[in-house]
């Protein structure tokens, strides 16, 4: 199960995820992208807090939304993982693709 | 020392025999001696005696004459008295013998005045004397020498007495009596002439007497007295009371004979000291006296002592020469027998080199150093073949001792200690090495191989073809194929380079421990017998494919058995079902089944041992032919009884993505169950859905429906998961890793989730098992609670 929601700041668009990110729901975030960047909203922080678990397809999913994000010179940050998530990403390699922050307010000063 | 001992024993055996013959003789040759001695002894005695008995009576004969010669004169002329007396001291001084003469008359005979009238002539120192007798005090009329005779009307010696009266001394007295003619012409006694007998004379011709050294006569009175004896003090006592004081025994009964006037040669103790002696003792007829001559025994024997001294002697030295004689002569006769002694002791150890002396004579020593010779000959070459036999027979044993090395050798050492399986297994040979075998192995955790064979043949070429099979059925049975089609291989590979033609019985099997599902090839062997749960008891059906090794190119054929939980197969081979007892009867099948039957509740090693125990009682004793072998195996499927217990999970998902969702919700259930902390949880989850995603994507080439497994299994603080599907073989743990260092832009993110799989996990391991593909991992546990 998920949720998420969007939170417009002037300097980026907050999301935050609340449950799972797997491969069954991962469809749900890649649409959700794809709406954001449709609104050519470039800088995107998402805010993990309440993200319990993550596989390799919310991964995937992830990553796709940095490239794109890249590509038009924005910015995909993430703050405030929960310890087991900071694990996967640490694993993964993925801590030195992301931005990732301790919290969404250190993350907001970044922009 | 052993010769010695001979010699010295035939020495002491012959000495034994010549002492014996030896004192016989001596024994004999002493009493004959003895015997001869006493004999000349006594005739020398008697010899002596006579002798002497003859000048004795000699001397009275001479002493008698003189009153018989008066008697004579006076009886015819009575005036001649005066003649007569010079007659009488004629024949007094003439005699030495007589001592002095006395004419005595009877009362008022000679003149009838005198009462007495007694003339009496003696010697004395001076000369002739002459006295008259009779008085008031000395009544001769009274006296024994008057008396007796004019009772007797005969001349009488009397006793020895001590005439006081008469001549002062010890004497006897001779007396005669005469006589005259009264007017009618009747003799009428007149007087009595006497003449007296010194004793120191006569004595002096008993004392003349010497026999041999200290042997003297004496003379004894008619009662005993002693008359003459060359010690003196025994003058006139009773030779009876000389023995000093004693009285009695055998002296008085010979002195008796003595005094009967008997002639003998007696044993008797010397009347002055005891000293066992002779006597010879013979009667003076004229006087009714006796003479003894009395000698010591030993002086009789002095001869003969000294003669057998001098036997003894010689005796002795020649016995003692003899034994030297012995002692040397058996030594040089037993000098052969230590020879052979010592070669013996030589050849007893082992030393057969020691030559044995050649005897030239013909004698048995001779003989039997030959023999021993030609023994010792014989007995080299005895040792020599026995030598050859033992060590072929030894080749023989220790070929049969390796063939049975090797056999041994091929068993499994250990049974496996699982929960979803007992299994135990007995190999009992025969002497001769029979070739049995039992095997088994683990393919995989969850695919356990077993077999039991029986090869054709005995000994090390056997052993060694047993080997070969044994080898070749664990390098090509596996799990990529079948297990016929490995069977085959093996086959082929037998055939080849099989000169002996011996070929091998063999039943192979690989049971599923996951589903329980037994897979057989059959080879010519007896099929098992199944042992159910219900414990009904059935043999297997397989179908039958040809015994290995005999053939290349043969069709094997694999069938499969359900096993269900608690069932058992028992294999074995026909040194059970053939086995025989004391009248040749067969084990037979139907035994075995009999036996088994309702048998289900044992466990495998109680259940070989019944089956040995009966097969054993069976045999009761005779020797057993064949190898008997037996594997029992019984079936408890490992996740029923791991579900029992509580320490195991099992989920089957179909393989649809959407069923990730399922993962997570059982994860749940199970780590709520088992204590699992979130962490654990949350990784075992990504774990699993990797996986899981991965075989749903990828594993199927075609779109139908297929299971996959998830087992999870806890043992201790160790958590093993096992997912299982049933699509294409991909090896997880080979796969080509993410490459997870790269940028962004290289990033190939399809490993991810691999990679993902073998960090988070402590142990990873792919198999392909058969048609499946297992993902095992496990995972340290930290209980919350």
């Amino acid at each position: 199960m998920m949720d998420l929601t969007e939170e417009k700041t002037n300097k980026c668009l907050v999301l935050t995820i609340n449950g799972r990110l797997d491969t069954v729901n991962y469809g749900v975030l890649e649409a959700k992208l794809a709406d954001i960047l449709d609104r050519r909203e470039y800088n995107i922080l998402m805010d993990f807090t309440g993200l319990e678990y993550i596989s390799s397809s919310g991964l995937r999913i992830l990553l796709i939304g940095l490239k794109k994000v890249s590509h038009h010179n924005g910015r995909f940050a993430l703050s405030s993982l929960q310890p087991n998530i900071a694990e996967v990403f640490r694993i993964s390699g993925f801590v030195s693709i992301f931005d990732i922050y301790p919290t969404k307010e250190e993350a907001l000063k970044s922009f | 020392m052993k010769i010695r001992g001979l010699a010295l024993r035939y020495s002491i055996f012959f000495l034994a025999g010549i002492l014996f013959v030896f004192t016989a003789a001596f024994l004999y040759l002493f009493t004959f001696s003895s015997r001869i001695f006493r004999d000349e002894g006594e005739k020398d005695a008697a010899n002596f005696s006579a002798l002497v008995i003859s000048r004795i009576e000699n001397a009275l004969n001479r002493v008698e004459s003189v009153p018989q010669t008066l008697k004579v004169a006076i009886q015819d002329d009575r005036a001649n008295f005066g003649e007569a007396e010079r007659l009488l001291a004629l024949l007094v001084e003439e005699n030495p013998y007589a001592f002095g003469s006395c004419i005595a008359f009877e009362p008022y005979s000679f003149c009838k005045d005198s009462l007495y009238y007694a003339s009496y002539l003696y010697e004395s120192a001076g000369g002739i004397r002459h006295k008259y007798l009779g008085g008031k005090k000395y009544n001769y009329f009274e006296r024994d020498w008057y008396r007796v005779p004019k009772e007797t009307g005969k001349p009488q010696w009397s006793e020895p007495y001590y005439d006081e009266g008469g001549g002062d001394t010890l004497m006897c007295t001779y007396s005669v009596p005469f006589f005259t003619r009264d007017k009618k012409g009747k003799e009428v006694f007149h007087g009595v002439i006497t003449v007296d007998i010194s004793l120191t004379e006569l004595a002096k011709i008993v004392t003349s007497v010497k026999l041999y050294k200290t042997g003297y006569g004496f003379l004894l009175s008619q009662q005993g007295k002693v008359i003459a004896s060359p010690d003196p003090s025994f003058i006139f006592k009773d030779i009876r009371d000389t023995k000093r004081g004693k009285r009695g025994g055998d002296t008085d009964s010979i002195i008796k004979l003595m005094l009967s006037g008997k002639t003998g040669f007696v044993r008797i103790s010397s009347f002055d000291s005891d000293e066992p002696s002779w006597l010879y003792f013979a009667p003076l007829s004229s006087t009714g006296w006796s003479f003894g001559l009395i000698f010591p025994r030993e002086e009789l024997f002095s001869s003969v002592y000294s003669l057998i001294n001098g036997v003894m002697l010689v005796f002795v030295f020649s016995v003692l020469a003899m034994i030297l004689v012995t002692i040397l002569v058996t030594r040089k006769f037993i000098k052969p027998i230590r020879q052979l002694v010592k070669v013996t002791q030589r050849m007893g150890h082992g030393d057969f080199s020691v030559p044995i002396p050649i005897y030239r004579s013909n004698d048995e020593i001779a003989q039997l150093a030959n023999s021993f010779s030609l023994m010792k000959e014989e007995l080299v070459d005895y040792i020599h073949n026995l030598k050859e036999a033992t060590v072929a027979k030894e080749k023989i044993e220790s070929e049969l001792k390796v063939a049975h090395t090797i056999q041994m050798g091929l068993l499994p050492s250990r049974f496996p200690d699982r929960t979803d399986l007992d299994l135990y297994a007995r190999l009992i040979p025969a002497k001769a090495v029979g070739g049995d075998l039992y095997d088994f192995f683990f393919l995989d955790d969850d695919h356990l191989f077993f077999a039991i064979g029986d090869v054709s043949g005995k000994g090390v070429p056997a052993s060694l073809f047993m080997t070969l099979t044994r080898t070749l059925i664990r390098s090509y049975v596996s799990l990529e194929k079948p297990l016929s089609r490995s069977i085959d291989r093996v086959n082929d590979e037998l055939c080849k380079e099989n000169p002996n033609y011996i070929f091998v019985t063999f039943l192979t099997g690989i049971l599923d421990l996951k589903t329980g599902i037994a897979g057989f090839c059959n080879s010519g062997h007896n099929p098992p017998v199944l042992l159910k749960r219900d414990g009904t008891v059935e043999f297997v059906n397989l179908s039958v494919n040809v015994p290995l090794g005999i053939k290349e190119n043969m069709v094997f054929n694999t069938d499969y058995v359900q096993m269900e939980e608690g069932d058992q197969f028992i294999l074995y081979t026909d040194g059970i079902t053939e086995a025989t007892d004391a009248s040749d009867a067969l084990y037979s099948e139907g035994r075995l089944i009999r036996l088994l039957d309702r048998k289900s509740g044992l466990d495998a090693p109680t259940l070989t041992q019944e089956i040995i125990i009966d097969i054993e009682k069976f045999a009761a004793g005779t020797e057993q032919a064949d190898d008997i072998t037996l594997l029992v195996l019984k079936y408890r499927p490992r996740v029923n009884f791991c579900i029992e217990s509580g320490n195991c999970y099992s989920l089957k998902l179909k393989n649809r993505v959407e069923e990730v969702a399922r993962v997570e919700s059982e994860l749940n259930v199970l780590s709520e169950r088992w204590g699992l902390d979130d962490d654990l949880t949350g990784k075992l989850n990504l774990v699993i859905e990797e996986v899981f995603t991965n075989i749903v994507f990828y594993a199927y080439n075609d779109s139908s429906e297929h299971d996959v497994w998830i087992y999870f299994e806890r043992s201790g603080d160790e958590l093993k998961v096992t997912i299982k599907d049933d699509g294409k073989p991909f090896n997880i743990v080979s796969s080509v890793n993410a490459d997870v260092t790269s940028d962004m832009e290289d990033r190939n993110i399809g490993g991810l989730g691999i990679h993902f799989v073998k960090e988070f996990t402590d142990t990873l391991e792919y198999r392909r098992a058969g048609q499946f593909n297992e993902v095992i991992f496990t995972k340290r546990v930290n209980h919350t609670r």
